[in-house]
């Protein structure tokens, strides 16, 4: 009941205000027909519900903490919200803050995320291949912020929603993506001004099942069929495999442990167990990268990904 | 004219072979078997958010649907909707789609309209009775979207051999009816509750303009109902709103 009466209230605050320009935040999206959607159908777009809005309501109230944790640790915080617009591009954004580190004044975006997606987040390429179309989308973001503030460089303040942990990540402005978002803004400028639409993009179900223009968009979806195999040795081994991969973990963390507090040490008596060790030397070969280069080969390997049908997140199209 | 009628020769049909009964027989057999096997897949891939109780059958909502297709790798096309216009402002949208699997296509439809009290939206009369707003107050967006998702869970359920499911059926992997009731209706039941729609909200700032109010007026007035902005007035005092609005009190020294 009281929970209720939050996510009415939620619900009401959601709203869809009209686009009239490119979003920064948005143009890293991968599909140009949703951005030329978000131009001309904005009014047509099917509204987020609470939950998610409850998630950028967080993401806000992070924003503001680590905002006054940067003060208190005395760094100088500028313009914070500051407005950007690229009235040739129609491209407008604005950047949650910018900070002083010695001389200079860097750009700054904070992302607050799941532990899950923060461990995996270490560089910009991290982000650029992200699962996630709107983890790949921030590089873009920046670049923009960087080419509008003719700045070289930015950071990215990550936080884990669940430890609080943060880390930087410096993005460095890359001049190759920067021509690619302004093209892509030229051609979304394009159709909106001859009431066009590009074609959709090949199915994607990270992408097209959670659109708010599914209904008027209409892609094709192309799904690879399942093969349903009648197997009992091989069930009976996905079976065990799954009832052992508990131990198999444990053991691993165990065995890491033992092989940290073991090293260097020879003839040990502990319990019922005789330990022993000894140094081995190994040869390695520095082979200066061109050389090596030019041994190259490629080969292919088949990776295989075993899912619960019920662990949705991970059966993919 | 003679008695004798002419009699239709009657041609021999054969009697279904032995051999051919066994294969007929064993192919049913294989398909009740793969349509159980079907469905014991399509209840472990969903949950009781993914259903929803609809006149006492189960309904299969969209992320449910999308669970489905994603795990078997059913594709479709569908073409552009057709919208009709209905009596009394109403109005409806349907959808056909093609979907494939195993070499197999089916065509289905996906319609809903205006008229659903899935959509219907409420106000209160002056002596606080509720009151059902008309079809414009409903939003397009909602009912086309509606219209979508319902072709999406045919088209499915229908390529699967599943749309006969029951409840009892769905009971035995976990998913009752009273849990499914419960799912969150989405942005549709958000917009329904709660504040006036946009174009209310623009009905309301017309009559109060026409009317003669200024800005700063309506503003007060707004406050008077404990809100600061004419897209937060609750849809229960909309109507005392308009009332208000429209009733403006010529004041001293102001022409006619």
């Amino acid at each position: 009941m009281i929970v209720e009466r939050v996510i009415d209230n939620k619900a009401r605050g959601i709203k869809q205000w009209p686009v009239r320009s490119n979003r920064a935040s948005s143009l890293g999206h991968p599909c140009t027909r949703y951005l030329v959607f978000e131009r001309t159908k904005w009014n047509e777009k099917v509204l987020h519900g609470p939950s998610l809005q409850m998630i950028f309501d967080l993401g806000n109230d992070i924003e503001d903490r680590v905002l006054r944790d940067l003060h208190d640790a005395g760094f100088e915080i500028f313009e914070q919200q500051r407005s950007f617009e690229w009235k040739e591009y129609d491209i407008t954004g604005h950047i949650d803050a910018k900070l002083q580190i010695g001389q200079t004044i860097y750009p700054l975006e904070i992302k607050s995320m799941s532990p899950f997606v923060f461990e995996k987040i270490n560089t910009v390429q991290d982000m650029l291949n992200h699962k996630y179309h709107y983890v790949r989308s921030y590089p873009s973001q920046m670049t923009l912020y960087l080419l509008m503030d003719n700045k070289e460089a930015g950071f990215f303040i990550l936080k884990n929603k669940s430890t609080g942990a943060m880390k930087e990540i410096e993005v460095n402005l890359d001049y190759e993506l920067g021509e690619k978002l302004l093209k892509k803004a030229e051609t979304i400028n394009r159709h909106v001004e001859a009431g066009t639409l590009p074609d959709p993009i090949e199915w994607d179900d990270n992408v097209c099942s959670e659109c708010g223009y599914l209904h008027i968009c209409n892609p094709v979806r192309t799904g690879t069929e399942v093969d349903i195999v009648d197997d009992e040795e091989l069930l009976e081994l996905l079976i065990k495999r799954e009832s052992l991969q508990v131990y198999a973990k444990e053991f691993e963390e165990i065995d890491g442990i033992l092989k940290e507090k073991l090293e260097g040490r020879d003839k040990l008596l502990i319990g019922d167990y005789y330990i022993t060790g000894s140094w081995r030397k190994t040869t390695r070969y520095e082979v200066p990268k061109d050389i090596k280069d030019q041994y190259k080969t490629e080969a292919q390997y088949w990776v295989r990904k075993i899912a619960k049908v019920t662990d949705q997140k991970r059966i993919a199209a | 004219m003679s008695d004798i009628m002419d009699v239709a020769p009657i041609t021999d049909v054969p009697a279904i072979a032995d051999d051919q009964l066994l294969v007929i027989a064993d192919q049913a057999e294989k398909r009740i078997e793969a349509v159980k096997k079907i469905k014991s897949l399509v209840f472990r891939v969903t949950n009781f958010h993914d259903w929803i109780d609809q006149q006492g059958k189960p309904y299969l909502w969209a992320s449910g649907a999308e669970k489905i297709a994603r795990l078997f790798g059913i594709s479709w096309r569908i073409d552009e909707p057709v919208f009709e216009s209905l009596e009394g402002g109403h109005y409806s949208y349907t959808y056909k789609g093609y979907f494939t699997l195993g070499g197999v296509t089916i065509e289905a439809v996906g319609a809903r309209s205006s008229k659903d009290g899935f959509f219907k939206k409420y106000g209160k009369e002056t002596n606080g009775e509720r009151k059902e707003l008309p079809p414009s107050e409903i939003d397009k967006t909602d009912v086309k979207k509606a219209a979508y998702t319902n072709l999406i869970g045919n088209g499915i359920t229908r390529l699967l051999g599943i749309r006969n499911l029951t409840w009892e059926e769905l009971k035995e992997a976990g998913i009752t009816k009273e849990k499914a009731t419960t799912v969150d209706y989405g942005s549709s039941k958000e917009q329904r509750t709660g504040c006036i729609s946009d174009a209310q909200r623009k009905r309301f700032y017309a009559i109060a303009k026409k009317a003669g109010w200024s800005d700063d007026e309506i503003k007060d007035y707004l406050k008077t109902i404990g809100v600061e902005s004419s897209k937060d007035i609750p849809t229960d005092k909309y109507e005392d709103a308009c009332k208000w609005a429209e009733t403006r009190q010529r004041q001293p020294g102001e022409d006619d």
